[in-house]
This record gives C-alpha cells, sequence and structure tokens, in this order.
C-alpha cells in the first residue's frame, strides 16, 4: 500500500525524471533544460518554469545536483546545472519507478469504442 | 556533497547570496523569454517562483517559527502583568515537576516506612506451579513472591492478584 507522501512523490518524481534525463546529456541552465524538454517531446510536455526552479534548486539541495556560474551566451553569466554521481544514482531509481507506474498503467483495461 | 560544504552553501548565513543568485537566475531567465517570444507570462508570477524556491530551500518553517516568535514577543511587550503570571505559572510548575520526578518514584502508604515493598499475591498459583515456578513453601500458596515489587518477572501479569497493602 502506498502512502499518500509516495504517491505525492511519484508526481514530482516525474519532473524530477525529466530533469535528470536532460542533464545526462551534460551541464545546463535553466532556460536550456525547460526547451529541452519542451523540443525533444514535441511541446507535448512544456515544463511550467515555476515548477522548474523550484524543482532545481530542490534537487541541488538533496546533492542530485551541482551548479556554477559561468559565462555563456552574450557575456551573460548563467547558472549552469550538472548531474552529480548521487544524482546518476537518483536517475536509475526514478526510471525504475516510471517503469513501474507505467506497467502498471497498461495493466488496468481499456476499452475505448471508437 | 560533505556536510560541512552543505552547510556553508545552504546554511542561513548563506541566504542573502542565494536570494541575489536567485533574483539573477530568474533575470536571465526573463531575458531569454523577451528574446524569444516577448512574452513574460511564460514564467508566471515571479514572486511565487521566488516563494516556491525559497520552500524548496526549506527555510519556510524557520521564518514561520521566528514570525512566531517575534509575535510572542510582542504580546509580552504588550501585555506584561499578564505575561507575567503565565509565565510564572509555567515555572512554578516546571520546578515541581522537576523537584518530584524521579525515575524510580516512590509511592507513600500510610503507616508503612518508605522504603516498604509490597507482596504480590497470584489469583490462580496452580497455574503458577504448573508453569514450573514454585511458590515459597512456607508460604500459603497464593503469594507470588515477597520482596519483589514486579510481579511480571515470575509470573504473567494476567495471574497476579495485585499487592496487598493490608499485608
Amino acid at each position: 500500500m502506498k502512502t499518500s507522501r509516495e504517491k505525492l512523490d511519484l508526481l514530482r518524481g516525474t519532473l524530477d525524471l525529466l530533469i535528470l534525463r536532460t542533464l545526462l546529456l551534460g551541464p545546463a541552465h535553466g532556460h536550456q533544460i525547460a526547451k529541452y524538454i519542451q523540443r525533444s517531446t514535441d511541446d507535448v510536455l512544456q515544463v511550467e518554469h515555476g515548477s522548474l526552479y523550484p524543482a532545481l534548486h530542490r534537487m541541488e539541495r538533496k546533492g542530485w545536483l551541482a551548479s556554477k556560474w559561468e559565462s555563456g551566451e552574450a557575456r551573460r553569466e548563467l547558472k549552469y546545472y550538472r548531474l552529480t554521481a548521487r544524482g546518476k544514482k537518483q536517475l536509475v531509481a526514478e526510471e525504475s519507478k516510471w517503469e513501474q507506474v507505467v506497467s502498471a498503467i497498461a495493466r488496468v483495461p481499456a476499452q475505448v469504442e471508437s | 556533497m560533505s556536510i560541512w560544504k552543505r552547510l556553508k552553501e545552504f546554511g542561513p548565513w548563506s541566504r542573502a547570496r542565494l536570494e541575489r543568485d536567485l533574483e539573477r537566475e530568474i533575470q536571465n531567465h526573463l531575458a531569454y523569454e523577451a528574446q524569444e517570444s516577448a512574452d513574460r507570462r511564460a514564467l508566471g508570477n515571479i514572486p511565487l517562483v521566488k516563494e516556491d524556491v525559497r520552500e524548496a530551500w526549506g527555510w519556510a518553517r524557520l521564518d514561520q517559527f521566528a514570525r512566531d516568535i517575534h509575535f510572542g514577543w510582542r504580546q509580552v511587550r504588550r501585555n506584561p502583568s499578564f505575561s507575567a503570571i503565565a509565565i510564572g505559572t509555567f515555572l512554578v510548575i516546571s520546578l515541581f515537576v522537576f523537584i518530584g520526578g524521579s525515575k524510580n518514584p516512590k509511592r507513600y502508604r500510610p503507616g508503612r516506612p518508605f522504603h516498604f515493598t509490597p507482596v504480590w499475591f497470584l489469583s490462580a498459583p496452580e497455574q503458577q506451579s504448573r508453569a514450573g515456578l514454585t511458590a515459597p513453601v512456607h508460604s500459603t500458596g497464593r503469594e507470588l513472591q515477597a520482596g519483589s515489587a514486579r510481579p511480571g518477572r515470575a509470573a504473567r501479569p494476567a495471574e497476579t492478584g495485585g499487592a496487598s497493602d493490608r499485608w
């Protein structure tokens, strides 16, 4: 039996998983992460930026991400996030959780009349 | 990340720096948004985003606690005599609890010395003997163990008849 806390974590974990997967490709700043998720899912998933930054800071605090201010495009100082070793472990855990959700949904019979 | 580094990076003393960084980060994001679509609404309510980030930092409870302390202190200053009575009552009760409380409290039994240990009886002595625990030979068979204040050591609590003060 899943507790409500676990259920909440599961929903939150979806955004975490997207961010962790994106950062697997290399360091990126917040805007790049949001755009990458949007583009790679053909605009199906649009990360609300109001959720992105709290998630990034939460994950940084947990030690899954590390950040560094670096000069990016247009000589602007940008905060780049990268995945830590702990973050990679978390990615494996989140992916396994996600697979559980997908398989659980697939087990629910669906009858759609067209 | 080591605990020391975490404290250094995210402790309350680094709050001003974190606030500055968050402001810069959001301004950068806005600049990108402005370049792309000139639409600031994509970021949503900026103060709300900041509030959510602060919550992710885990200081919301600390802030609430500080506000509670501040409010309490204001109430004390506003009505000092009432506060003095309340605080005094609390201190007196705390003092009595501190003086009276001990790990092994002794119960005063009228007519008995302070160190008197009650005698425990069995409600069913025959069950006790079947369990292999024998009652003292000189006893009537109904007393469990003189001098033991804890019946559970020799018999199950359900089989005891309780202590007698009228022995």
